[in-house]
C-alpha cells in the first residue's frame, strides 16, 4: 500500500508542466491583487513579483526532492520527521484550501449567481472537487491535458485582442511604503503561496524535452503579464476588480461588436480554478493517507469536516478573513517554503548516510576478504566497477531504482558475509552459476521502453534483484578465480549486456499484477 | 464503494442531481421580467439623488417578428443611487439590469458630490460594466435621456456610438468608468469628462417627424416632440481635489485629450496665430509629459494628413502647395499647438487644478518620498513642445 502511493502518483514531466500551467495561475490573479491593493498600500506588482520568485525557488527545491525520490528515502530513514513536516504542510494546505475555496465561491456568487444562497454554491463546488481529488492524480493530469488547450486558446485570444486605455507608468513607484510594510505585507499573503507544493508528493518520469524548464517560467511570466496588465489598466483602483483574469476579456477589440466578452474569461478561469482546488484537495488526501494510513476514512472525515466548516460560518467573507489571519499566513509560509527546504535537506542527509553505510559495509567486506587472504583487491575492484557500470547505466533512467537497489544491497549484506564458508563449498558455487543463468534469463527480459510506468516499476525491481545477485555472484566468482580458473569464467555474466525482450516482461508484469 | 464511485452512471446521476438541485433552489428571472437599462442619468437635488434610467423593452408581436424597440425613461429620488434604482424596479415591477448600460449622464452637481462611491456601488451591486462612458451635462440628465435626436432612436445609442468609437471621433473625450476610477485613485484626483450640450433644432427639421415608436416616453411632456442636437466638444473638470467643477473650451479640451489616450483617427481643425485655418485628418496624436524637479516638458507629437488650408480667409488648393508651403504650415501648426498648450497650463494654474496630472508623474518619478510642495502649479516651470509630421493623404 505504501509503495502504491509512490507508484500511482507517477506522471511525466510534460503532464506536470501542463498541470502547473492549468492550476498555478488562478490563485495569484483572482483575489490576490484586490487583497494586496487593500492591505499592502497598492504594491501589487512588487508583492506578486516576490511571491513568484519565492514560488520558482521553492519549485527548484521541490523538483530536486522529487527527482531524488526524497519521499521514499525519508519514509525509510526518517519516518517520524517526515510525518511531522508533512503535518505542517497539511495544515498549510488546509488553510490555502479554505482561502482559495472561499474567494472562489465569493467570486462565483457575486459574478454569476447573485440570487443563489451560498450554501448551494459551496455544496455544488465541494462535490466535484472532492470527487476529482478522490479519483487521483492520473485523472487530474488527464483533465489538465484536455483542458490545457481550451484554456490557453481562449487566454491567448483574450491577450492578443486586449484593448484598453492603459499606462505602464502606473506601476511606479514600485516601493510605495517602508520595507517593513512590504515585508509584513508579503508575510500576510502566505495563503497564496504553495501552488506547486502538492507536487512534492509525486514521482516524475522524464521525457527528453525539458517541459518543466519551459512550463514553470511560462506560468510565472504569464502571472506577471496579467498583473502588469491589471495594474497598467486599473492603477490604484485595481481593488474594484475581483478577478483580473476574468476582467481582461472585457476590454476586447471586439467588445463593441460582440458585446462584453467576460464569459471568455470566466470559462478558462472556472476550469483552472476547479483543477486548482482539486489538486489542493488531492494533496490533502495524499498527506492524510501518508499520515493516517486509512485513505478512504480520511477522505470521508476530512471532506465532511471541510464542508461543515465552510457552511458553519455565517458569511464566506468571514471564512476568507479567518483563513488570511496572520497566524494562518505564517503557517502557510512555513508549510510552503520551509517545509520543502527541510524535506530536501533531510532527504540529502538521509541519502548520504545511506551511502556511507553502504560504503562502510563494503569496506568491512573487503577487510574480511583480506583477512582470509583469498580475494585480491584488483579483482574485487573489477567486480565493483562492473557493478558501478550497471548502476550508472540504470541511474539516469530510473531514479526510483536507486532506492530499491539500496534496499536490496542491504538485504544482500548478510549473504556476502557468508563468503568464506561458500568458498569451501564447491557445490554451492554450482548452484550459484545456476542462479546466474536464471539472472541472465531475467536480465534478458529487461524492458528499455519508458512509456509504461507500471512496467518500469516491475522492471526496476527485476533489475535490482538481478544486479544485487549479479554483484554477489561476481564477488564470489572473483574470489573463486584464485583457486579455479573455470569458475572465474562464470563471472562474465556481470559484463554481458542482456538482449531486450519487451513482450515477455510485459506479460510477466500483467500476470504478476493479476496474481497480486 | 470504489466500484460504485467509479461507475459512469454514478457520475451522471451526481451531475444531474447537482443541476437539478441548483435549478430547484435558484430563482431564475425570465427576460420578460427584466428591464434592460441602456442609459443612466444621475442628478443631485437637495442632497438626494435623482436617478433616471432609459430602458429598452421589446414590444410587439414577437411570433410575427414585428418587434419594435421602445425606449422609456423612468426616474426616482432617493438618498443613494442604489436606493433610487430599487424604487424604479419596484415601480416597474421588473428586475433592473445595468449590465448593458454603456452611458452614464451626470449633472455638474452630481459630479461635485461623492459620486465615486455611488458608481462603485453600481459596479458591485448592479453589474455596471467598467466600459460604460461618463458624460457631464449642465442640463437635467433626465431631459438628456428623453431627448430625441435626428440620427438615432435613443440618445444613449448615439452617445455610445460617438464616445466609444474613438477611431472616428478622436477629438472627443471618452471617460470610461474604469478611467474615472484610475483618475480618482491617482494623486491628482482630477478627471476630465465630455460636456454634453443640447441644442433644440427648429421644428421644420426633416427628422423632426420621426416615428412615434422611436420616441421617448415615461412622462416626457414637451420634450417628446422636440428634436435636439448634441455637442460634446467641451470638457468638464471635476474630482476630489476640485472644489467646484468647471468647464474648459474646445481647443483646450482637445489639447488635454491628447494626454489622456493615444488618439488615432478622426479630424481636427487648428486656427493659427495669423488667423489661417488648417483642417487635418488625424493619424496619430500622442501627448507626453516629462517631469524634473520643478519643471515639466509637455510635448505633443502628431501625424496629420492635410485636408484643407484656408490662408487668411482664402481657400488654397492643396495641389498647388509647395514643399516650402507645407513646411510653413507645419511650423505654424506647431506654434499654434505650443500656444494652446501654454494656455491650457495657464488655465490649470488659474483654477489651481492639476488636470494634466503632473502630480502623478512626479510621484511616479520621485517615488514615495516626494511630497507636493506649496503652490505646486504656481512654481512649476512649464515647457511646451510640438512635433508635427505631415503625411501624404
Amino acid at each position: 500500500m505504501q509503495n502504491n502511493i509512490f507508484e500511482k502518483n507517477q506522471i511525466y514531466n510534460r503532464q506536470l508542466a501542463m498541470l502547473i500551467l492549468c492550476t498555478a495561475i488562478v490563485a495569484k490573479v483572482t483575489s490576490l491583487p484586490r487583497y494586496i491593493s487593500n492591505n499592502i498600500k497598492d504594491m501589487v506588482f512588487l508583492v506578486e513579483l516576490i511571491l513568484c520568485i519565492v514560488e520558482i525557488l521553492t519549485f527548484v527545491v521541490i523538483y530536486l526532492f522529487i527527482k531524488m525520490d526524497g519521499l521514499k528515502i525519508l519514509k525509510e530513514k526518517s519516518p517520524v520527521t517526515l510525518k511531522f513536516l508533512l503535518f505542517i504542510l497539511l495544515l498549510a494546505l488546509i488553510i490555502k484550501m479554505f482561502t482559495a475555496f472561499s474567494s472562489t465561491t465569493i467570486f462565483i456568487i457575486s459574478t454569476m449567481f447573485r440570487s443563489v444562497p451560498p450554501y448551494i454554491v459551496i455544496v455544488s463546488l465541494v462535490l466535484p472537487v472532492v470527487y476529482i481529488a478522490f479519483k487521483g492524480l492520473v485523472s487530474l493530469t488527464r483533465s489538465a491535458e484536455v483542458l490545457f488547450w481550451i484554456i490557453y486558446a481562449i487566454t491567448i485570444f483574450n491577450l492578443v485582442f486586449y484593448h484598453a486605455n492603459m499606462d505602464i507608468m502606473l506601476l511606479l513607484p514600485l516601493l510605495r511604503d517602508d520595507l517593513s510594510v512590504l515585508a509584513s505585507g508579503t508575510m500576510s499573503v502566505g495563503a497564496w503561496l504553495g501552488d506547486l507544493s502538492p507536487f512534492l508528493l509525486i514521482s516524475l518520469k522524464k521525457r527528453k524535452f525539458p517541459y518543466l524548464a519551459v512550463g514553470v517560467p511560462i506560468n510565472y511570466i504569464l502571472i506577471m503579464v496579467l498583473v502588469v496588465l491589471g495594474v497598467a489598466t486599473f492603477g490604484n483602483a485595481i481593488f474594484i476588480v475581483e478577478n483580473v483574469f476574468s476582467y481582461i476579456p472585457i476590454f476586447n477589440e471586439f467588445s463593441l461588436t460582440l458585446g462584453e466578452l467576460q464569459w471568455l474569461g470566466l470559462i478558462p478561469w472556472f476550469f483552472m480554478m476547479l483543477l486548482h482546488l482539486s489538486v489542493l484537495q488531492w494533496a490533502i488526501f495524499e498527506i492524510g493517507e501518508l499520515l493516517f494510513k486509512k485513505r478512504n476514512a480520511f477522505i470521508i472525515i476530512y471532506s465532511l469536516a471541510f464542508l461543515i466548516a465552510l457552511l458553519s460560518f455565517p458569511t464566506l467573507q468571514q471564512t476568507f478573513a479567518l483563513a488570511t489571519m496572520p497566524y494562518a499566513s505564517i503557517i502557510c509560509w512555513i508549510g510552503f517554503v520551509l517545509v520543502p527546504f527541510a524535506l530536501l535537506l533531510l532527504a540529502i542527509i538521509s541519502k548520504r548516510k545511506k551511502n556511507a553505510d553502504d560504503e562502510s559495509s563494503a569496506e568491512s567486506d573487503e577487510q574480511t576478504n583480506d583477512d582470509n587472504g583469498q580475494a585480491p583487491e584488483q579483482e574485487n575492484k573489477l567486480a565493483d566497477s562492473n557493478n558501478n557500470q550497471n548502476n550508472e547505466q540504470n541511474q539516469p533512467q530510473q531514479p526510483v531504482q536507486d532506492q530499491q537497489q539500496s534496499e536490496n544491497t542491504q538485504k544482500n549484506k548478510a549473504p556476502t558475509e557468508q563468503k568464506p564458508q561458500e568458498q569451501n563449498q564447491p557445490a554451492q558455487d554450482t548452484q550459484q552459476s545456476d542462479n546466474t543463468q536464471q539472472n541472465k534469463t531475467q536480465t534478458g527480459q529487461k524492458p528499455q521502453e519508458q512509456n509504461q510506468p507500471m512496467q518500469d516499476q516491475q522492471q526496476s525491481k527485476n533489475n535490482q534483484e538481478n544486479k544485487a545477485q549479479s554483484s554477489q555472484d561476481g564477488e564470489r566468482q572473483s574470489k573463486a578465480s584464485t583457486t579455479d580458473t573455470n569458475k572465474f569464467n562464470n563471472s562474465e555474466v556481470i559484463i554481458t549486456p542482456p538482449p531486450v525482450n519487451f513482450k515477455n516482461s510485459l506479460l510477466e508484469t500483467k500476470q504478476e499484477g493479476e496474481n497480486s | 464503494m470504489k466500484k460504485i464511485i467509479r461507475a459512469k452512471w454514478f457520475i451522471l446521476l451526481l451531475a444531474f442531481a447537482i443541476v437539478a438541485f441548483i435549478g430547484r433552489v435558484n430563482k431564475v428571472s425570465s427576460i420578460a421580467d427584466t428591464a434592460i437599462i441602456i442609459g443612466l442619468g444621475i442628478d443631485v437635488k437637495n442632497s438626494d439623488y435623482n436617478v433616471s434610467v432609459q430602458t429598452f423593452i421589446p414590444k410587439g408581436d414577437i411570433a410575427g417578428g414585428g418587434v419594435a424597440p421602445t425606449y422609456e425613461v423612468y426616474s426616482a429620488i432617493a438618498p443613494t443611487v442604489s436606493g433610487a434604482l430599487t424604487d424604479i424596479g419596484e415601480k416597474l415591477g421588473l428586475v433592473l439590469s445595468l449590465s448593458h448600460c454603456h452611458i452614464i449622464v451626470a449633472s455638474k452637481e452630481a459630479l461635485d458630490s461623492d459620486i465615486n462611491k455611488e458608481v462603485q456601488s453600481l459596479i458591485d451591486s448592479w453589474h455596471l460594466t467598467l466600459q460604460a462612458v461618463m458624460v457631464a451635462t449642465e442640463d437635467n440628465p433626465d431631459e438628456v435621456l428623453k431627448a430625441k435626436i435626428p440620427s438615432s432612436n435613443a440618445s444613449t445609442s448615439y452617445l455610445q456610438t460617438v464616445l466609444r468609437q474613438t477611431s472616428s471621433f478622436s477629438n472627443l473625450t471618452s471617460l470610461s468608468v474604469k478611467d474615472f476610477f484610475v483618475d480618482s485613485y491617482g494623486k491628482a484626483k482630477v478627471s476630465a469628462v465630455a460636456l454634453l450640450e443640447m441644442e433644440e433644432l427648429p421644428p421644420d427639421t426633416e427628422s423632426n417627424s420621426g416615428s412615434e415608436a422611436s420616441g421617448s416616453g415615461g412622462g416626457g411632456g414637451d420634450s417628446s416632440s422636440k428634436i435636439y442636437a448634441f455637442t460634446l466638444n467641451k470638457n468638464l473638470i471635476f474630482g476630489a481635489n476640485v472644489s467646484k467643477s468647471f468647464i474648459i473650451e474646445e481647443p483646450y479640451a482637445e489639447v488635454l485629450n491628447a494626454f489622456q489616450v493615444d488618439k488615432k483617427g478622426g479630424r481636427v481643425e487648428i486656427t493659427m496665430l495669423d488667423g489661417s485655418v488648417v483642417h487635418y485628418q488625424t493619424i496619430n496624436v500622442d501627448g507626453k509629459l516629462k517631469v524634473s524637479k520643478n519643471r515639466v516638458d509637455a510635448t505633443i507629437k502628431a501625424q496629420f494628413v492635410l485636408r484643407e488650408y484656408k490662408r487668411k480667409g482664402e481657400a488654397t488648393s492643396l495641389y498647388r502647395l509647395t514643399d516650402e508651403d507645407r513646411k510653413e504650415i507645419v511650423t505654424k501648426t506647431e506654434e499654434a499647438i505650443i500656444g494652446l498648450l501654454k494656455d491650457t497650463f495657464f488655465l490649470s494654474k488659474t483654477h489651481d487644478v492639476d488636470f494634466f496630472q503632473i502630480e502623478d508623474k512626479m510621484y511616479q518619478k520621485f517615488g514615495r518620498h516626494w511630497e507636493k510642495p506649496q503652490n505646486f502649479l504656481e512654481n512649476l516651470e512649464f515647457n511646451a513642445n510640438a512635433e508635427i509630421t505631415l503625411k501624404r493623404g
